[in-house]
């Protein structure tokens, strides 16, 4: 069946978001076209809002409202020890944990040939310019444990080492609480990969 | 481990079929075109979770069906196990389940071991190095399932690696960046050579001992693995990886020139010698056909060398074309240790043989 053409172009619209493919979009659709207008236009202007207000912080490329993140702005925070991860969205599983008090930096991806992204399209150009002030003694790599991540921490180790900053990766491996027989094989075999002295 | 019963449920021509087996040889007699090669073709369906003669699986369902699903009841050397795979075409979704709860995948590793010869396996003697990466890469696989999940890294890294040559082919190399994927590449290739030169070793020695047993001691039959970066005998790991990096820094002009990577255990072959020459380049159709066969009964012992117990055999077609020396020493050599299915078109030919076992007629989409 053929739409009228903004239908049509509200289906297409809701293609683009992850996840949802033609029938899932059809359906969002019509579901909008049911919606009191006042609704729509909440909805609407909630994605347009959040798109024009929210910048990203210009020390550590974290969301934020203003200038400065609230953890770059917070006194208390330990800035010669920094977390580099991939995305904002990994800031906040990080302070979900409340045990970090060192400050981050977003790269805002993962190195990806095939998606086109090389350092250049990441935030490492700002990481080693914040590593120039000298007051840095710790790099933490918490990028995902594939190979993507693990190709990003493996290149921000080799440009920042030279600068005689301690380098450290995130561990790897059986996670807390679970009990050796349930683990698969190949959990099992990372995990005795990454063992250290005891 | 046997096959005591088998279940399908709108798999290939089946609607429905509950068969059971004979703990040591199991026979299907039918025309062409009956469904024979389909209950071998489920048999090691449910072994490895998916289907070793189409990469499109919803050819496996019967045609009109929503879906299918294969199960068995699995005897071991002690106790038992009841093992299904459901397939949804729509989802293209497979659910696993182990004596009836629901599991992820990894969990049916090893619970069902297959070992399978079809008429296509003689291109592992003559064939392209591809298809004897994928025998030696799948026999590896069906005893370690953390080489298949190294092999699936290694091919992950590889195909970014790769991509990153190819796309700055024209701009400068960042050689840091490729330096990140070489560290990733290195141990990963290290590992998977040092797995293949030692099971390479193994088969030889098996392999040899089959080739004697089905050819009455006339004929010899050695293995050797061939790298593409130079890995001889040596299995040490850091040797390796040291090794491999060195290869692919004297490689990388050319490499990024190419925009591919040259070296690796994606390049890499082995050689079937017999009697002393290359088996590729001078075995008659006969003589691939007997040595494939030693490479399988080779890697009969092998899995149950490594697993403790002997894998399931399925023959499809191949059987009938040995000549009566072989067939006779291959039964001789299987008689009451592994479970094993025949497909074939003549009844007599077969039952010659003074093995007991059980006789299945397939015609039509059913088995009597």
């Amino acid at each position: 069946m053929l739409y009228p053409e903004p239908i049509a172009r509200l289906i297409e619209a809701f293609q683009k978001l992850p996840g949802v493919g033609p029938k899932t979009a059809q359906r969002l659709a019509l579901f909008v076209l049911n919606l009191p207008r006042e609704e729509v236009v909440f909805m609407a202007r909630a994605m347009v809002d959040a798109k024009d207000k929210t910048k990203y912080c210009q020390i550590c490329g974290n969301f934020s409202d203003s200038d400065v993140c609230f953890v770059c702005g917070d006194k208390r925070r330990d800035v010669h020890t920094i977390c580099v991860v991939q995305d904002a969205r990994d800031v906040l599983a990080m302070e979900k944990m409340r045990e970090f008090k060192g400050v981050y930096h977003v790269l805002g991806g993962a190195i990806s040939p095939m998606d086109g992204i090389g350092p250049d399209q990441l935030r490492i150009r700002q990481l080693l310019e914040r590593l120039k002030s000298g007051q840095i003694r710790e790099l933490i790599l918490a990028t995902n444990p594939n190979v993507e991540g693990e190709a990003t921490a493996m290149y921000v180790s080799r440009v920042v080492k030279p600068l005689g900053i301690r380098v450290t990766r995130i561990a790897h491996g059986l996670p807390v609480g679970a009990d050796l027989e349930y683990a698969d094989e190949v959990t099992l075999s990372r995990a005795l990969e990454g063992r250290r002295d005891f | 481990m046997r096959i005591e019963t088998l279940f399908l449920h709108n798999f290939r021509n089946y609607s429905r079929l509950q068969l059971s087996f004979d703990n040591h040889l199991n026979l299907f007699i039918g025309a062409n075109a009956q469904g024979k090669t389909n209950l071998l073709e489920a048999i090691n369906f449910l072994a490895t979770g998916k289907s070793h003669r189409t990469r499109n699986e919803e050819e496996v369902v019967l045609w009109g069906a929503d879906g299918c699903s294969v199960a068995a009841k699995v005897g071991y050397l002690y106790g038992e196990g009841a093992l299904k795979i459901a397939y949804l075409a729509a989802e293209k979704k497979k659910t696993y389940s182990v004596n009836g709860l629901t599991q992820k995948k990894s969990a049916l590793s090893g619970k069902l071991t297959t070992v399978i010869f079809t008429p296509e396996d003689l291109a592992i003697v003559k064939g392209s190095p591809s298809n004897r990466r994928k025998f030696l890469d799948d026999e590896i696989s069906k005893v370690s399932p953390v080489y298949e999940d190294d092999m699936n890294r290694y091919q992950h890294v590889l195909r970014q690696r790769n991509f990153l040559l190819k796309t700055h082919r024209k701009k400068i190399l960042d050689s840091e960046e490729l330096g990140s994927w070489n560290e990733q590449l290195a141990p990963l290739a290290a590992k998977i050579v040092s797995r293949r030169i030692s099971v390479i070793h193994r088969l030889g020695l098996l392999s040899r001992l089959a080739q004697r047993r089905l050819t009455g001691r006339t004929e010899s039959l050695d293995i050797n693995y061939l790298s593409s970066f130079g890995a001889e005998i040596s299995t040490d790991l850091p040797e390796l990886k040291e090794l491999f990096l060195k290869k692919l820094a004297e490689k990388k002009e050319q490499e990024a020139r190419l925009g591919q990577t040259l070296i690796g255990p994606h390049r890499d072959d082995f050689q079937i010698f017999l009697n002393g020459r290359e088996a590729r380049l001078f075995a008659s159709q006969g003589q691939q056909r007997s040595l494939v066969l030693s490479l399988k009964m080779a890697e009969l012992e092998y899995i149950k060398g490594e697993t403790g117990e002997f894998p399931v055999l399925l023959f499809d077609d191949v059987f009938s074309e040995l000549d009566e020396q072989r067939r006779f020493a291959l039964l001789e050599a299987i008689d009451g240790r592994v479970q094993t299915f025949i497909t074939g078109t003549e009844a007599d030919k077969m039952t010659r043989t003074k093995v007991p076992g059980k006789m299945f007629l397939v015609a039509h989409g059913e088995v009597k």
